[in-house]
């Protein structure tokens, strides 16, 4: 009787033991399914210098030169700037910082792009106009957008092969992104304003987004341009997962999880059996 | 006496649950010898030879044990970066449209997380990656680029932040990106996108 006694508690102690092994199993397969460090995404920030009376520049960043000698109508790369809020001040060239003749705080969203364009003129004030970007590609096919920064240009109608692609976009105003073919193209910028057009050819590639700036002005100098950046078209993420409880598909029949399952259920029976025969123990030796 | 005959009749209980257990891994197993292996050759979508020479045509993550061959996608019809056909499950896709590994910018490979069924596919393991661990990518040209991982990140589908993703050109990365989350039945697709951010190393 002694010697069933010490089998039992032997066997109720092996199942205790298997069963917080179990335990420990399960819960670090779930403990460690989704723990991942994350880190927030940076902004992007492309900028153009679309402002008349401001010569070459340099731009400051929180402090700090991020361009220097910037030209009048030069449209810089995406540059990664950390999210969050940002001095931008721009200064005419060589003269640092302390002669800041623009100088803004902007916010700039984790992950999102933007065009940031220096614009205005001194009697009417200098200013900084941001707009975000969406560079998502349109397969097979390229995006246009236009831009109009030039000061005197009012309202400008964008027309290509003699139909009209885009109209009504005012000053400081952006147009919507056109899905467009890919080719060569003879864009015709007009001001009705200035009843002026002005010719652009520019070749629109697959999967790019093209973006035309106006800037200068019609009276006076730096004179009307047109100046066109292209850059890549980005895809959405991919879709990898797959289906976990697929119907009539005979060669995926098998999930994985459930093995897990049944560990995490063997466990408590273990732990519960285990108490129970130590129960029964107590009870039949008294 | 009582007690021992409910002590045995309890163990063949967990004896036997035991063993289904082991039937469903056994069932696991098969299915993953059964799955293709062959080595099949690369398919470069860009024709002149020096960029070409650059696909990369293997990705080899030692830390979580991946060594995938790498093939070269585009896009789906919807502009989502398209995913491995030749061999879906055990191949890893770079995407053609952007650069190559080693190259200024953004070059990005996907690999998918599970195969029909909830069986693990190449990048079953990525969740497990370090910032820090070393990722090895070796080009047609048989030069291995040498990436460490710098950021991990999760998002969902809509707020991935495809710029940082696919267009940061400020240095020289490779990005990894699989499904993550739980499956949504109706959209046909997991909750969210675990994005492994990595920089070349010098």
């Amino acid at each position: 009787m002694k010697i069933k006694r010490i089998l039992a508690l032997l066997v109720s102690h092996l199942f205790l033991g298997l069963g917080i092994i179990g335990i420990v199993v399960f819960a670090a397969f779930f403990g460690t399914q989704r723990h991942y460090a994350s880190a927030q995404s940076p902004s992007f920030v492309r900028v153009i210098h679309a402002s008349p009376d401001v010569g070459t520049a340099d731009v400051f960043v929180d402090g700090g030169l991020l361009l220097s000698s910037f030209q009048f109508g030069a449209v810089t790369n995406y540059v990664a700037v950390p999210a969050g809020p940002h001095k931008v001040q721009i200064a005419l060239v060589g003269k640092g910082i302390g002669a800041a003749v623009i100088s803004e705080t902007l916010a700039v969203s984790p992950g999102l792009a933007y065009t940031v364009a220096a614009v205005g003129t001194k009697a009417t004030g200098l200013s900084l106009k941001v707009f975000i970007d969406n560079n998502l590609l349109s397969p097979g096919t390229a995006k246009l957008r236009v831009y109009q920064l030039s000061p005197d240009g009012g309202a400008i109608t964008v027309s290509a092969q003699g139909s009209t692609l885009l109209s009504g976009i005012s000053y400081q105003g952006a147009s919507n992104y056109l899905p467009m073919s890919v080719g060569a193209y003879t864009f015709d910028v007009t001001s009705a304003t200035h009843n002026s057009t002005l010719p652009m050819d520019a070749t629109l590639k697959a999967n790019t987004v093209t973006s035309v700036f106006t800037v200068g002005l019609y009276n006076g100098n730096p004179q009307i341009q047109v100046i066109a950046s292209q850059v890549p078209g980005l895809p959405g993420v991919p879709n990898t997962g797959s289906d976990p409880n697929p119907l009539l598909q005979p060669d995926n029949v098998q999930p994985s999880a459930p093995w897990i399952w049944l560990l995490g259920a063997s466990a408590l029976l273990l732990i519960g059996s285990g108490g129970f025969i130590r129960r029964l123990v107590g009870k039949y030796s008294n | 006496m009582h007690a021992v005959r409910l002590t045995l009749r309890l163990l063949a209980l967990i004896v036997v649950l035991i063993l289904s257990a082991c039937g469903s891994a056994s069932i696991s197993e098969e299915l993953e010898l059964r799955a293709p292996s062959a080595i099949k050759a690369a398919t470069p979508t860009v024709p002149p030879v020096r960029a070409y020479m650059k696909n990369p045509v293997r990705l080899v993550i030692p830390a979580i044990g991946i060594n995938a061959f790498v093939e070269s996608v585009g896009t789906q019809s919807n502009a989502d970066l398209a995913t491995p056909t030749q061999n879906p499950w055990e191949d890893v896709g770079w995407y053609n449209l952007g650069p190559h590994p080693g190259e200024r910018g953004s070059a990005v490979i996907d690999g998918h997380l599970d195969r029909p069924g909830g069986y693990p596919a190449v990048f079953w393991r990525l969740r497990d990656i370090h910032v820090g661990d070393d990722v090895l990518v070796t080009n047609i040209a048989g030069k291995t680029l040498h990436f460490r991982v710098t950021r991990i990140a999760l998002y969902t589908p809509q707020e991935a932040p495809i710029q940082d993703i696919f267009g940061n050109w400020g240095g020289i990365y490779l990005n990894l990106i699989t499904c993550a989350g739980d499956w949504i039945p109706s959209e046909h697709q997991t909750t969210l996108r675990l994005v492994v951010y990595t920089s070349l190393v010098a």
